[in-house]
């Protein structure tokens, strides 16, 4: 169940971010707000994707900023994050962003079975549209 | 015995999404293969048959003697079956 794993302190809705970098740290801070990192974890998140590019951009309107285990995760968790306005990460096809799934992990295995649901989730648009128009974390988290 | 190797920036995220994805439909098909997901950093591209990726790693890989699957949308599953199961197909030829 995706519930298990995601929260409802694990969901922010209506985000207000100028740049991707913007985005991506306001969802590491969500992360470091349930205590599933160290503050240093924000910054490779962001690095990652200076130094390898946009490969995060998973799907149209989607990303999924993440560092490795050792960049400071302290637990494997789940966020997620609307944006008011969408981003750009300079993506050629799949922006602008608007949904923000922030990941930390310790290991690559307990968060699998979840990432995997929550990917066929998102992947049903009438799903997608609801979860991108939900006004409170409340209501976001009833559609998970 | 066919190799299949799944790839992202930090290993833990897309690359294993497309290694579950991968097994599953490899499953569903009854086709045989090793499925390995890893970072960038760590890979040796002659290791595989077919590697998938998101799009940006993809210039990547240009030496490769292994075909190079692009997916830009982890969430569509089906567009991963059609063109993984197409790409089975060409090597098997």
């Amino acid at each position: 169940m995706i519930t298990d794993f995601i929260k409802e302190d694990h969901i922010k809705v209506g985000v207000k971010a100028d740049t991707w970098q913007d985005a991506v740290k306001q969802s590491g801070q969500l992360l470091l707000a349930i205590d599933a990192i160290e503050e240093r974890y924000i910054d490779a998140m962001i690095n990652k994707v200076v130094e390898l590019g946009n490969y995060i951009v998973i799907a149209p309107g989607i990303a999924m900023p993440h560092a490795r285990p050792e960049d400071g995760a302290k637990k494997t968790a789940i966020t997620l994050m609307t944006l008011e306005e969408g981003v750009s990460f300079g993506h050629e096809k799949n922006d602008p962003v608007t949904l923000i799934v922030g990941l930390s992990a310790v290991d690559n295995k307990l968060h699998l079975e979840t990432l995997a649901s929550l990917m066929e989730l998102l992947g049903n648009d009438e799903k997608l549209q609801s979860i991108l128009n939900s006004k409170t974390e409340k209501e976001l988290y009833t559609h998970l | 015995m066919l190799r299949i190797l799944t790839v992202c920036g930090a290993g833990v995220g897309s690359s294993m999404m497309l290694k579950v994805f991968t097994q599953q439909i490899l499953s569903n098909e009854n086709i045989e293969a090793v499925v390995n997901a890893s970072d960038i950093g760590s890979i040796n591209p002659q290791d595989a048959d077919i590697i998938i990726t998101t799009t940006d790693f993809s210039n990547l890989f240009r030496n490769t003697t292994g075909r190079v699957l692009q997916i830009d949308n982890l969430t569509d599953k089906e567009n991963l079956r059609v063109q993984l199961l197409q790409c089975i197909s060409e090597i098997e030829k």
